[in-house]
C-alpha cells in the first residue's frame, strides 16, 4: 500500500490550516490586545514588538503541530471516517478540539485550578467529538457550509504566513546579533 | 538543623539543576584571576522587612543566625528600599538610583533604556567576574537588560525542585524571551495566552505539581509567586554555596544572590511551621483608607507564618555563614545582606501590594560583613538601597559615577550627614514615560518621615511621622503643622518637580 496516497492534498490541507490559524492566532492575539494597554505604561516599542514577535513565532510552530495532527488523523483513520470530507471533518474536528482547549484554558484562572473531572472524561469527549466530525461530514448542507467557512479563512494565511515569518526574523535576530 | 557535610551538599548540588546552570561558567571568564580586590556577595532576600527581625528587636526570636553574623559585621538599623515591591526595589540597588530615575515602577517594568549602562556589574567593570542570580523572574527582566555586562547569569530555576520556565533557552534575549513566554504566554494565575503548547504546559505543572510529596513541607513546597519555580530552602542554599565554591577560581567576583524567602506564599519547613503559635499580639493600628482592609485576625495569623518562613530563611543563612566562616569567603569578601523591600501586616494590609509605604514596608536590613572584621559596628543613621552602588564603587577603588543618587555608606568610607533625604517611592499604576503624578512618595530626614500621596483621591495628601518618639508611625504630626512639616513638604516637592521636568517635556 502506498502511503502517501493516503495524505490529503495541500489544497485539501490549507483551508483546515486557516481555520487552525484563526483560532489558535485569535487566541493569542486577543490576550495580546488585552494586555497591550498595560504594556504601554512602561515597555518601549522594541520590547512590545518583541513580544509580539514570540508569540506569533509560537502560534506559528502551535498550529503546525495542530495541522499536522489532523493530517496524521486523516492518514491513520480509514478514508470513509475521516479523508473522505479532509476539509469539512478536519475543519470541524480542528473547531471543536481547539474551542474544548479554550474553555479550558479559560477556566485556569487561579494557581490552584485543575481540570481533573475534564481530563479524567477527555478520552470520552475526544471520541464524542470524532463521532460528531464523522455524521457532520455526511450531512451534505454542513459539510458544504464548513468548506466554504474553511476556505473563506484562507484570507487570514495571507497576513498570519508574512507576520509569521518576519516574527520568525525578529527572534532569530534578537537572539543571535 | 540537620547536619550536611561539604561532601553531602556537593552530591546534592549536583543533582540540582543549579549544576547545570554553574557550568556556564565559561572558560575565559575563568581566566579573569587576578589582583587583590576583595570579593563581593551580595545576599538579597525578598520581601523581608527589617521589623520582623529579631536583629532588630522584634520580639519574636525570628533571626538569630543574622544576631549571630551581625557580632562581626556593620549593622544598619535605618536602612530603606526604594520601593515597596521587587522592581523598583531591586532596580534601586543595582542601578543605585530612587525609582523615580530609573523608571521601573511597574511589576514587570524596566530600567530606563537610556539609563540601562547605569547599573552595578557594568560599573564595576569586567575586573570583576560578574554572576547574578535571582529566583524572582523580576530581576531577570534587568539581567536581561545589563547581559552585556554579566558574566554568569544564573537561571531563576537553578537549584528548584519543579520548574517550567521557558524565557532561559533564550539566553541572548533573556528580557524579551521571560517577558512573552513566562509572563504572557505561559502566566500561570490566568487563562494562558498560548493556546496549544500554553494549555498543555499548565496542565503538566499542575500534574507534577501535585505528584510532588516533600515530607519536611507539610503545607507545600514554596513557590516563586506566579512563576512555575517551587523549591526547597535547602537545595536553594546548597546552590547558593555549590556557587560560591565555584568562584573560588575567579577571583575577584561580585555575586547577587537574589533568594525567593521570606516573600509569600510562606511554606516553611515542619521545623520552623507552627513555631510561633505564641502569646504575640501586634499593636492594632487603624486601617488606612487606600488599604485593603484585611482583618487583624487574619494579618495576624498570616504574620505567623511569614514569621516562621523568615526562621526558616535564617537557618538556612546559617548554614551559608557556616560555609562562608569555614571557606574562606568572609576573610576576602564584603558580604552584603539586604532586601529589596519589606512586607505589611498592619492597617488592613497584607503583603506588598498596596499605595502604603510605611516602615514594614520599606525598613529593611543590611548588614554588611567585612573582611576580617571581629566586632559589631551599628550604623543608625538613615540609609538606602542606592547607596550600594556607590559603596561598591568605593570599595573596589573606583570613582563614583555622578549618575548615582546614592551616597557611600557610613561604616564603609561614607559619612553620616544628618542634613541627607532618603527617598522611597510607589507609582505602579503612573507610567513610567510620564511625570509621577500617581504615586506615594516617602522622605526621610533625620527622624522624621513625610509620606505623600498623590493622584489617588481628589486632594493630595501628607502624614509626618517622628520615628525616634514614634517607631510604630502612629502619630500622624502632619495636621498639627509644625515648621518641619512646611520645610520638609517644600524639600520633597521641590525635588518631585525637578525628577518631573523631563518627562513634562516628552509629554
Amino acid at each position: 500500500m502506498d502511503i502517501s496516497k493516503r495524505f490529503p492534498t495541500w489544497k485539501e490541507i490549507t483551508p483546515v490550516y486557516a481555520v487552525i490559524v484563526l483560532m489558535v492566532y485569535g487566541w493569542t492575539l486577543s490576550w495580546f490586545n488585552y494586555t497591550l494597554p498595560g504594556w504601554m505604561y512602561f515597555l518601549n516599542v522594541n520590547t512590545i514588538v518583541g513580544v509580539f514577535a514570540y508569540s506569533m513565532f509560537t502560534n506559528f510552530l502551535e498550529s503546525l503541530v495542530v495541522v499536522l495532527g489532523v493530517v496524521l488523523l486523516g492518514v491513520i483513520l480509514p478514508r470513509k471516517w475521516f479523508a473522505d470530507a479532509f476539509v469539512a471533518r478536519g475543519s470541524a474536528l480542528t473547531i471543536f478540539l481547539l474551542a474544548l482547549m479554550m474553555y479550558i484554558a479559560n477556566q485556569f484562572n487561579t494557581k490552584e485550578y485543575y481540570p481533573g473531572a475534564l481530563l479524567h472524561w477527555s478520552v470520552a469527549i475526544l471520541a464524542a467529538i470524532l463521532i460528531v466530525v464523522y455524521f457532520l461530514g455526511r450531512v451534505n448542507f454542513i459539510r458544504k457550509l464548513i468548506e466554504l467557512f474553511a476556505d473563506r479563512a484562507i484570507i487570514f494565511l495571507y497576513i498570519s504566513i508574512p507576520v509569521s515569518l518576519a516574527s520568525i526574523v525578529i527572534v532569530l535576530i534578537r537572539n543571535f546579533f | 538543623m540537620s547536619k550536611v557535610s561539604r561532601r553531602d551538599f556537593l552530591k546534592l548540588a549536583g543533582l540540582t539543576s543549579g549544576a547545570l546552570a554553574m557550568s556556564q561558567l565559561s572558560p575565559e571568564s575563568l581566566r579573569r584571576s587576578s589582583n587583590s580586590l576583595p570579593n563581593i556577595v551580595i545576599v538579597l532576600f525578598d520581601a523581608m522587612t527589617a521589623r520582623d527581625l529579631s536583629l532588630y528587636g522584634f520580639k519574636r526570636h525570628t533571626t538569630p543566625n543574622f544576631e549571630k553574623f551581625a557580632q562581626k559585621a556593620i549593622v544598619y538599623n535605618a536602612h530603606h528600599s526604594g520601593g515597596n515591591f521587587t522592581t523598583p526595589g531591586t532596580a534601586t540597588l543595582l542601578t543605585g538610583t530612587y525609582p523615580w530615575t530609573h523608571r521601573a515602577f511597574d511589576i514587570a517594568g524596566v530600567v530606563e533604556q537610556d539609563r540601562v549602562k547605569h547599573n552595578i556589574f557594568t560599573a564595576l567593570g569586567n575586573q570583576y567576574h560578574r554572576l547574578a542570580f535571582s529566583q524572582n523572574l523580576l530581576p531577570n527582566y534587568f539581567f536581561g537588560q545589563f547581559h552585556r555586562d554579566i558574566d554568569t547569569i544564573l537561571p531563576a530555576s537553578s537549584f528548584s525542585a519543579i520548574e517550567q520556565v521557558h524565557g532561559e533557552w533564550f539566553k541572548n534575549d533573556l528580557d524579551g524571551a521571560y517577558r512573552s513566554y513566562d509572563n504572557f504566554m505561559f502566566q500561570d494565575g490566568v487563562p494562558p495566552a498560548s493556546l496549544v503548547f500554553g494549555l498543555a504546559d499548565r496542565i503538566l505543572l499542575r500534574r507534577r505539581e501535585a505528584s510532588a510529596h516533600y515530607a519536611d513541607y507539610p503545607r507545600g513546597l514554596p513557590r516563586a509567586g506566579d512563576h512555575p519555580i517551587f523549591f526547597q530552602l535547602k537545595d536553594v542554599f546548597n546552590g547558593l554555596m555549590a556557587t560560591l565554591d565555584e568562584l573560588k577560581s575567579v577571583n575577584p567576583y561580585c555575586a547577587y544572590l537574589h533568594v525567593w524567602p521570606p516573600h509569600a506564599p510562606y511554606k516553611a519547613t515542619r521545623e520552623f511551621d507552627s513555631k510561633f503559635q505564641d502569646n504575640y499580639h501586634p499593636i492594632n493600628k487603624p486601617d488606612n483608607r487606600l488599604g485593603d482592609h484585611t482583618p487583624n485576625s487574619s494579618l495576624n495569623s498570616r504574620r505567623q507564618n511569614y514569621d516562621e518562613f523568615i526562621a526558616n530563611a535564617d537557618n538556612e543563612f546559617g548554614r551559608l555563614m557556616k560555609y562562608m566562616e569555614s571557606n574562606g569567603v568572609l576573610d576576602n569578601s564584603y558580604v552584603f545582606v539586604v532586601a529589596d523591600h519589606g512586607e505589611s501586616f498592619e492597617r488592613g494590609v497584607e503583603g506588598h501590594v498596596t499605595k502604603l509605604l510605611y516602615e514594614p514596608l520599606i525598613h529593611i536590613p543590611l548588614i554588611v560583613s567585612v573582611p576580617g572584621q571581629q566586632t559589631r559596628q551599628d550604623i543608625y543613621t538613615s540609609t538606602s538601597n542606592a547607596d550600594i552602588l556607590p559603596t561598591l564603587m568605593h570599595l573596589s577603588g573606583q570613582s563614583i559615577p555622578d549618575w548615582t543618587e546614592g551616597t557611600v555608606l557610613p561604616g564603609l568610607g561614607g559619612v553620616v550627614d544628618p542634613s541627607r533625604s532618603i527617598f522611597s517611592m510607589e507609582a505602579k499604576t503612573n507610567s513610567a514615560y510620564a511625570p509621577l503624578t500617581k504615586a506615594t512618595l516617602t522622605m526621610r530626614k533625620g527622624d522624621y518621615k513625610l509620606i505623600y500621596y498623590t493622584g489617588f483621591e481628589p486632594q493630595d495628601s501628607f502624614e509626618l511621622y517622628n520615628l525616634a518618639e514614634d517607631y510604630e508611625e502612629l502619630n500622624d504630626l502632619y495636621p498639627k503643622g509644625p515648621s518641619i512639616a512646611k520645610a520638609l513638604k517644600d524639600e520633597l516637592l521641590q525635588k518631585l518637580d525637578s525628577v518631573n521636568a523631563p518627562y513634562r517635556r516628552k509629554a
